[in-house]
C-alpha cells in the first residue's frame, strides 16, 4: 500500500534507537545514492501557507499617481503611505510597490529576478465575472468560509468533499519514477498535516522544526528493548477497528520514517546561512533546508514541503499585524534562499505562497477588513522566470467590473488549478496526469502561466 | 567704720606734730592739704551705694564731689551727689577702679580723692523654665536681675553654656542624666570683677517615657482558618497607637496568618510548619517597646456536608467528600475503617475503599484531622445497596468514557450497580466546578488552564466539565488574542455553567463575555460610516461554527442537496453582512466609577454593554426574517439569536457535534436524528423540560443511544465506531485511571507538545475542525487532523514520561493496584479491563506477557520487580492504538 517498504521490526527493535543497522540498510542502495547525489535531477517545493486571508490589497500597491490616488481614497484609513511604498522595477517602469515590510522581496524580485509575482489568483472552477458571480454559477462552494477555502487552495476540489491534496496527489504521480530508491516519503511537513500533504497514497512525514520524532524512555537493557519490541508489534496488529487501524499506520510510519531521517540528518553539516531568531516560519524554512541538504542520505530526487505563517485573518488592527507578518516572511524567504544558494540548489528548488482569499478593499469598522477572493501570491527560485507581476491585477474600484458586490472583493483572473499546474509540471508531472490532478484546468485558457523555466 | 577709724588716727596724728608745719610764711611749697577724703577707699558691687565724706582736721568742709574727674559722676562709673552719696553703676565698666575726687569749694587747690573698685552685683534668680526637666536634652530660661555679661547658669555643679539675653533673662541647653534624677540646684553665678553666685532654685530632673505594651489575650490556640480579636493596651504614653505583627513581620504574612491594624488575626488555612506563632504590638511612641502574645495554630475543625455518590453498590467505591475543614493528612472512616484518602483541597477529598455485603444498608462516614488540635466531624450516611450489577463491566467502562474525564476501577463497580440512569441523574444534579477569580498578579491563562485540568481530574461534575469543554471547542476562543486572565475566566465559568441549561443561554451569554466580544470583533464594532462596513467576522463564525453551519442539513445532518446534487448554503453574504450589522453598538463592561462610552477601555470584570447610539438600528433580513427597524442592541440581538437558534439546522448541526465529542467520530444519520429531535423537543425519555435546545434532554439522548452502547458487547460492536481520543482527555484520563494527585500542573504543556495546547488552538476552528477525512479513507475523524508522525509519538512519549518520567511524579500516578493485581497475567486482565473494557486480542496479550517477561525478577518478584513488570504492561497497553482510540 506504500511506496517505501515496511520495516522487519524484529531487526529494529535488536538494536538501539538510532540504529547502526539503517546506516548497513543504505549501502544497499549505494548505487542510486551516487546518482542522487548530484542536483541536476533534484527538485522541490516548498509552500508557505499564509492561514487567515492575507490583504494582498495592501502588499502590492499601485505606485503610479492616479492608481494610487484612487487607492487611497478607498482605503482610507487603511492605506500604506506612498512614500514608504517599495517600488518593483519592471523594465525601467514602477508602476506598483510592496508593503514597506518587504524589503527582501523587493530585492529578490529588482535585483535578483529570482521572485515572481502572481495577480489576482484565486479559486476557480471557470473563468467568471461580476455578472456570473451574481446568478451564483458554477462558483466554488463557501467562498467566504476560511475552512473551505483554505481546503480548496490545497486541494483544488472546489465543490463537495476533498479527500486529497493536490501536493498529495503531485507526490503520487512523480514517486514511481523519480523516488523510486527513496529512503523517505515525498512530502515532509513542519507545520502539522494539512490536506494539502496527502495523496491518494501518499502520506506525509510531519515534524516540527528543530526536533525529529522518537520515541523516548528506550536503553539497551534487553527489558527496555522487548518493551520496544512490543511497542511496534502492537503496531502491525489488524484489531479490524478502523480508527486503531489508522492510527497504528501513522504510528509505526512515524517511527520508521524518523529513525531513517535521524540518521540522515546526523551526518550532514549545520546549514551557515544565518536565519532570523523569533521567527517561526524562519526556524520551519531553516528545518526544510536541512532536510534537502540531506537529500542524498535519504536517496531522494524530489521532495514538496509545506511550512505556514498564521495570523493574516485581520479583522481588526490590521495596519500593526500585517507590518509585523509580513517583516517575518521578507526575512525568512530571503534567508531560505540564499541557504539554498549555499546548498547549491537555488535553481532546484522553488517557493511558493499559498492563502485562503484576500480581504475586502473596502475597510471594515474596526480598522481591519473581512474576507474576500482574489488574491497575489509570491513564488521564489533559480528557475522562476522573476522580475515580472504574471496574470491582471484587478480593478481597484467597489462594484467595479472585478468587484462580487460593493465592498472590493475581488474576482480571481487566474485560478489557483493554473498556479498549482504551473509548479506541478516543473516538479515534473506530465500534462496527461494534470487533469487528474486539477479538475478544473480544462475550462482555463492555459494550463502553464510560464513562471518557471 | 575702720577707715575713719584710720582716717582719725590720721588726722591725729597731724594736730600732734604741732602747727609749725602747718604755718609757713613764705617760702615756694604751698602748703600741704589737710583736706581728708572718707573712707579712702571702698569696693562696691553694681548697684551700692557709699556716702563719702570730705573734712578738715576733722571738720566737714564744703567741697565739689567728682568721679573720675567728671564732676557728679556719669552713668557709666557712677554718679556722685552734691552730698557725697556715690552711688554704683549696675555693672562695672571695663576699667572698674574708679576714682571719686574731691575739691574744696573756698580753695580749688584743695583736692583728696578715694580709690573704688567696682564690683559686679550679686545675680538673683527668680524664675527657671522648665522647673521639671525630662532626662535628656533640655533646654533652660532663666528669669532674674543683674545678670551680668558672662553670666553662667549652673545646672547642679555643671556649668551650661548660656546665653544672656538681657540683664533679666539667661538661656541655656544642656543634658540631663538620669544620675541627676530627683531634685537639683538651678543658680547663676556672674563672673569677675567680683564673681558671685546667686541663690540656688531647685527643679527636679524626671523620667517619665518608660513604656510598657501589654497584648490580651497573653496566649491563644487558634484553628486554622479561623479568627481572633488581639488588643494592645500602652503605658508610659498618651500616644496607644501599635503596629501589629506576626512572626516578626508587619500585618503578618500568607503562611503564618495576617493581622489587621486593629488586631484582627486571621489564621492561614494551612497551618505553618512550626505551629507556633508570636503576635505582637509595638508601640509607635517606642518602637523598642513591645508585647507580644504566644499563639498555637491548629487544623480547623472537619465539616462534612455531602458524600457523592451517596448509594453504591458493593465492592470497589470512589468517593467525593465535600465539606470545609479537610488537610492535607485528613483521614475517611467508612462504617468503622480508614479508607484511602486523597486530599483535593480543603473542601473536598476522594476516598476509595470496598463495601462489603456486611455494610448492605447505611454506613456511617466520618472525616477526622490529625493533630495539632486533631477532630473528627459529624457523621454522614450512605446507602450501600445490593441489588446486583445492572450493567456490565465493558458497559460502565464506556458509559464514563462518554460522559467523564475517564473511570476509576472504583467507579466501573459503583456505575455497574447504579446503572446509567441513576448515574446521569447525580450528574444532572452535582454542582458545578467553579474557576476562582484571578488575583491581579495572574498575567496570562496559566491559571485558568491549571484549574481546568484540576477540575478535570478532581471535581464531580464530570458530565458537565466535558460539555463545557466541547462548548469550548466549537465556541472557541483563544489565548492567542485573548489572554486576560479574568476574561477567559468569566468566559469558562459561563460555559461551565451553562453546559447543562439551555443552548440558548449558552449562546447569549458566550456572545456577551467581553473575551469573545475581543476574540472576534464584536466589541466595539461600531455602526459602519460612510465608506465602511459593519465587522463581519463574529457574525460569520456564530452561524458558520457555533449555530448553523454552512450547508443546509436533513434533521439527520446529512446535507441538503440541490438540483445538480451540490449542497445548499445556509447563509448569504447578504446574511453575514446584515448580523453584522445588528451586532454592533456593544463595547466593553463599564469599570467601576467610570461612565459609559461609546468605546470603553478593554476590560474584562463583566459582560459587554450597549452603547445605543453606536447599534445601527435599521431594519434589516435575516434568513429571510424581518429584524425590525428602531430596536435596542439588546432587543436585536435577543431577535436575531432566536432567528438563528429556531433556525432547523440548528439541532442536526449542534447534535452531531456533540456526539463526536463525546460518542464516536461517525455517527450513522439515524443517530444523529434521534440527537437532533431531543435537541428540538427538549426531551428526551424522562430528562429535559421539553424547550427546545434543552442541553440534558440532549447528552441524555447521545448516552442512552443504542448506537453508543452497541460497543459495550463484542457481538454488536461496529468496526467504524469510536474516535480518537483527543490529547487533553487522553491525559486526564490516564491521570483519573491511576488516582492522581494532582493540582492541574504539567498538563498544559505536554498537551501542547501534542498539538493541543488547551485554550490556545490559534484560531476560531479549534485544535481540529469537527469534518476532517481520516487519509485515505472515507470515515470521518476530527481528532485526527492534528495526528501525524510527530504528535503520534508524542503521545506515546506522554505515556513514557507518565509511567517512568516527570509526569509520574508530577500527578502523583498509583500504579499499586496493577503491581498488587497478581501474576503478570492478572495484571494485564487489570489493564485490559479498566483501559480497554475487555477487548485486549489474545496476540496482543501474548506481546504483553512477553515483554514482561524479559524483565528479570526474583523468585518470589520483589515489589520493585512486581511495579517493573507493572509499569512495562502499563506502558505498553496505554500508548497503543488499542487505547489512544475510545471506542
Amino acid at each position: 500500500m506504500t511506496p517505501h517498504t515496511r520495516r522487519d521490526f524484529v531487526r529494529l527493535a535488536c538494536c538501539s534507537a538510532v540504529t547502526a543497522s539503517m546506516v548497513s540498510g543504505l549501502s544497499k542502495f549505494g548505487l542510486v545514492s551516487a546518482l542522487a547525489q548530484g542536483t541536476p535531477g533534484y527538485k522541490a517545493l516548498v509552500c508557505i501557507f499564509l492561514f487567515g486571508g492575507n490583504d494582498a490589497n495592501n502588499m502590492i500597491v499601485p505606485i503610479d499617481a492616479a492608481g494610487y490616488t484612487n487607492y487611497q481614497s478607498i482605503r482610507a484609513n487603511l492605506a500604506l503611505p506612498q512614500a514608504s511604498l517599495l517600488p518593483l522595477q519592471i523594465g525601467g517602469q514602477a508602476n506598483f510597490g510592496l508593503h514597506p515590510s518587504l524589503p527582501e522581496v523587493q530585492t529578490l524580485f529588482n535585483t535578483n529576478k529570482s521572485l515572481a509575482i502572481l495577480a489576482n489568483v484565486g479559486t476557480l472552477v471557470q473563468p467568471t465575472t461580476r455578472q456570473n458571480y451574481q446568478k451564483y454559477q458554477n462558483l466554488p462552494t463557501n467562498l467566504f468560509s476560511h475552512s473551505d477555502q483554505q481546503n480548496q487552495w490545497q486541494t483544488t476540489q472546489l465543490k463537495g468533499i476533498s479527500n486529497a491534496g493536490w501536493a498529495g496527489k503531485v507526490a503520487d504521480k512523480i514517486a514511481p519514477a523519480f523516488n523510486s530508491g527513496a529512503l523517505f516519503p515525498p512530502i515532509l511537513s513542519v507545520a502539522g498535516n494539512p490536506i494539502f500533504s496527502t495523496g491518494d497514497i501518499t502520506r506525509p512525514f510531519t515534524m516540527s522544526a528543530g526536533s525529529t520524532p522518537g520515541v523516548q524512555g528506550f536503553d539497551s537493557s534487553a527489558a527496555a528493548q522487548a518493551r520496544l519490541l512490543s511497542l511496534q508489534q502492537l503496531l502491525t496488529f489488524d484489531t479490524g477497528i478502523s480508527l486503531v487501524q489508522a492510527a497504528s499506520t501513522v504510528t509505526g510510519e512515524a517511527i520508521q520514517d524518523g529513525l531513517v531521517l535521524a540518521n540522515a540528518l546526523k551526518n550532514i553539516p549545520p546549514i551557515q546561512t544565518v536565519f532570523p531568531a523569533q521567527n517561526a516560519l524562519a526556524s520551519q524554512l531553516k528545518q526544510v533546508a536541512q532536510v534537502i541538504a540531506a537529500r542524498s542520505a535519504l536517496n531522494i530526487n524530489r521532495q514538496i514541503f509545506f511550512c505556514s505563517q498564521g495570523g493574516f485573518d485581520t479583522h481588526s488592527d490590521q495596519l500593526p499585524a500585517q507590518a509585523g507578518l509580513l517583516t517575518q516572511l521578507s526575512q525568512a524567504m530571503s534567508a531560505f534562499y540564499q541557504a539554498t544558494q549555499e546548498l547549491g540548489v537555488a535553481n532546484n528548488v522553488t517557493t511558493f505562497t499559498l492563502s485562503e482569499f484576500n480581504r475586502t478593499f473596502q475597510p471594515g469598522s474596526n480598522a481591519g477588513t473581512d474576507h474576500a477572493w482574489g488574491g497575489h501570491q509570491m513564488v521564489l527560485g533559480g528557475a522562476v522566470k522573476g522580475n515580472s507581476i504574471y496574470g491582471t491585477m484587478p480593478t481597484l474600484a467597489l462594484s467595479g467590473p472585478d468587484d462580487t458586490g460593493s465592498n472590493g472583493r475581488w474576482i480571481p483572473s487566474t485560478s489557483v488549478d493554473q498556479y498549482a499546474a504551473t509548479l506541478a509540471t516543473w516538479f515534473g508531472v506530465a500534462n496527461t496526469d494534470l487533469p487528474s490532478i486539477f479538475p478544473n484546468l480544462a475550462n482555463f485558457g492555459t494550463g502553464n502561466l510560464g513562471f518557471l523555466g | 567704720m575702720k577707715r575713719h577709724f584710720i582716717a582719725l588716727s590720721g588726722t591725729l596724728a597731724l594736730l600732734l606734730t604741732g602747727c609749725s608745719g602747718l604755718v609757713s610764711g613764705g617760702g615756694g611749697n604751698p602748703p600741704p592739704s589737710n583736706l581728708v577724703v572718707t573712707p579712702p577707699s571702698a569696693t562696691l558691687r553694681g548697684g551700692n551705694t557709699q556716702s563719702f565724706a570730705a573734712q578738715v582736721k576733722g571738720a566737714a568742709v564744703a567741697v565739689n564731689w567728682s568721679v573720675n574727674g567728671v564732676a557728679g559722676g556719669n552713668a557709666a562709673n557712677g554718679t556722685i551727689s552734691a552730698a557725697g552719696l556715690y552711688t554704683a553703676p549696675e555693672f562695672p565698666p571695663a576699667s572698674n577702679a574708679i576714682t571719686i575726687g574731691a575739691v574744696e569749694t573756698s580753695d580749688s587747690t584743695k583736692t583728696a580723692s578715694s580709690a573704688v573698685t567696682l564690683e559686679n552685683p550679686i545675680p538673683q534668680i527668680a524664675t527657671a523654665s522648665p522647673m521639671s526637666i525630662q532626662v535628656g536634652a533640655f533646654n533652660l530660661t532663666v528669669s532674674g536681675a543683674h545678670f551680668a555679661n558672662g553670666a553662667t547658669i549652673y545646672f547642679g555643679t555643671t556649668a551650661l553654656t548660656t546665653t544672656r539675653v538681657s540683664s533679666t533673662q539667661l538661656t541655656a541647653s544642656g543634658t540631663a542624666t538620669t544620675g541627676q534624677l530627683g531634685s537639683i540646684s538651678i543658680t547663676v553665678k556672674n563672673p569677675d570683677p567680683g564673681a558671685v553666685s546667686s541663690g540656688g532654685l531647685m527643679a527636679q530632673v524626671v523620667n517619665n517615657s518608660v513604656i510598657s505594651v501589654q497584648v490580651t489575650p497573653p496566649t491563644a490556640t487558634i484553628r486554622a482558618g479561623s479568627q481572633q480579636s488581639f488588643s494592645a493596651t500602652v503605658t508610659g504614653s498618651t500616644n496607644q497607637s501599635v503596629t501589629w505583627s506576626v512572626n516578626g513581620v508587619a500585618g503578618g504574612s500568607a503562611a503564618t496568618g495576617m493581622i489587621s491594624a486593629q488586631g484582627m488575626y486571621s489564621a492561614p488555612v494551612a497551618l505553618p510548619n512550626p505551629n507556633a506563632i508570636t503576635i505582637t504590638a509595638t508601640s509607635a511612641a517606642d518602637s523598642t517597646k513591645q508585647g507580644s502574645s504566644a499563639v498555637t495554630l491548629e487544623n480547623p475543625l472537619p465539616v462534612l456536608t455531602a458524600i457523592n455518590p451517596n448509594s453504591m453498590g458493593v465492592g470497589g467505591f470512589q468517593i467525593t467528600v465535600t465539606g470545609s475543614g479537610f488537610v492535607s493528612g485528613s483521614t475517611v472512616n467508612f462504617g468503622g475503617q480508614a479508607v484511602t484518602a486523597t486530599f483535593v483541597s480543603p473542601t473536598q477529598l476522594t476516598a476509595t475503599g470496598t463495601a462489603t455485603v456486611a455494610q448492605v444498608g447505611s454506613v456511617p462516614v466520618t472525616v477526622t484531622n490529625p493533630n495539632p488540635g486533631g477532630a473528627t466531624s459529624a457523621v454522614l450516611m450512605v446507602q450501600i445497596v445490593n441489588s446486583g450489577t445492572v450493567v456490565s463491566a465493558a458497559a460502565a467502562v464506556r458509559f464514563l468514557e462518554q460522559s467523564s474525564f475517564g473511570p476509576s476501577a472504583e467507579q466501573v463497580n459503583q456505575l455497574q450497580q447504579a446503572g446509567f440512569d441513576s448515574l446521569l441523574q447525580s450528574q444532572f444534579a452535582a454542582p458545578a466546578s467553579v474557576y476562582p477569580a484571578p488575583l491581579a498578579t495572574d498575567m496570562g491563562l496559566g491559571k485558568v488552564q491549571q484549574q481546568f485540568f484540576f477540575n478535570a481530574v478532581n471535581n464531580t461534575d464530570q458530565l458537565r466539565q466535558r460539555m463545557a469543554f466541547a462548548l469550548n471547542e466549537i465556541w472557541v476562543v483563544g489565548e492567542n488574542k485573548v489572554s486576560d486572565a479574568t476574561g477567559y475566566t468569566n468566559y469558562i465559568q459561563a460555559l461551565t455553567n451553562d453546559g447543562l441549561g439551555n443552548y440558548y443561554g449558552v449562546m447569549k451569554d458566550v456572545t456577551l463575555t467581553a473575551a469573545m466580544g475581543h476574540w472576534l470583533d464584536m466589541v466595539n464594532n461600531d455602526k459602519p460610516g460612510t465608506g465602511q462596513h459593519a465587522n463581519e467576522n463574529y457574525a460569520r463564525e456564530l452561524m458558520q461554527l457555533f449555530t448553523l453551519g454552512l450547508n443546509q442539513l436533513n434533521p439527520d445532518g446529512t446535507p441538503v442537496l440541490d438540483s445538480t446534487g451540490n449542497p445548499i448554503p445556509t447563509y448569504t453574504q447578504d446574511d453575514v453582512m446584515a448580523l453584522g450589522r445588528a451586532l454592533t453598538g456593544w463595547t466593553y463592561p463599564t469599570q467601576p466609577g467610570q461612565t459609559l462610552q461609546k468605546h470603553n477601555p478593554e476590560y474584562y470584570g463583566g459582560v459587554m454593554v450597549p452603547f445605543e447610539s453606536n447599534h445601527d438600528a435599521g431594519a434589516k433580513t435575516l434568513l429571510g426574517q424581518s429584524v425590525a427597524a428602531g430596536q435596542s442592541a439588546e432587543q436585536e440581538l435577543d431577535g436575531v439569536l432566536t432567528i438563528i437558534f429556531n433556525h432547523s439546522n440548528m439541532p442536526p448541526f449542534i447534535g452531531k457535534q456533540l456526539i463526536e465529542k463525546l460518542v464516536t467520530s461517525n455517527p450513522s444519520p439515524a443517530y444523529v436524528q434521534r440527537v437532533a429531535q431531543a435537541f428540538a423537543s427538549g426531551k428526551f425519555n424522562s430528562y429535559g423540560s421539553g424547550k427546545r435546545g434543552d442541553m440534558q434532554a440532549t447528552v441524555a439522548a447521545i448516552l442512552l443511544d443504542a448506537e453508543a452502547r452497541r460497543g459495550d458487547l463484542a457481538a454488536t460492536t461496529n468496526s467504524n465506531d469510536g474516535k480518537l481520543r483527543e490529547p487533553v482527555m487522553m491525559m486526564v484520563s490516564i491521570a483519573r485511571a491511576f488516582h492522581a494527585t494532582s493540582d492541574g500542573s504539567g498538563f498544559e504543556s505536554r498537551g501542547a507538545g501534542m498539538s493541543q495546547d488547551i485554550f490556545n488552538s490559534g484560531s476560531v476552528f479549534n485544535f481540529f475542525p469537527p469534518d476532517n477525512l481520516i487519509p485515505q479513507t472515507t470515515l470521518n475523524g476530527p481528532e485526527f487532523a492534528i495526528f501525524n508522525t510527530n504528535t503520534s509519538l508524542a503521545r506515546v512519549n506522554f505515556i513514557n514520561s507518565a509511567v517512568y518520567g516527570g509526569f509520574n511524579t508530577t500527578a502523583k500516578l498509583d500504579f499499586s493496584p496493577v503491581v498488587n493485581a497478581g501474576t503478570p497475567d492478572q495484571m494485564v486482565a487489570w489493564l485490559n479491563n479498566l483501559l480497554l473494557h475487555g477487548t485486549m486480542s489474545d496476540p496482543t496479550k501474548q506481546s504483553i506477557l512477553t515483554a514482561i517477561g524479559a524483565i528479570t525478577k526474583a523468585t518470589p518478584p520483589s515489589t520493585t520487580d512486581l511495579t517493573n513488570q507493572a509499569k512495562a504492561a502499563i506502558y505498553v497497553v496505554a500508548s497503543s492504538s488499542q487505547y489512544q482510540v475510545q471506542r
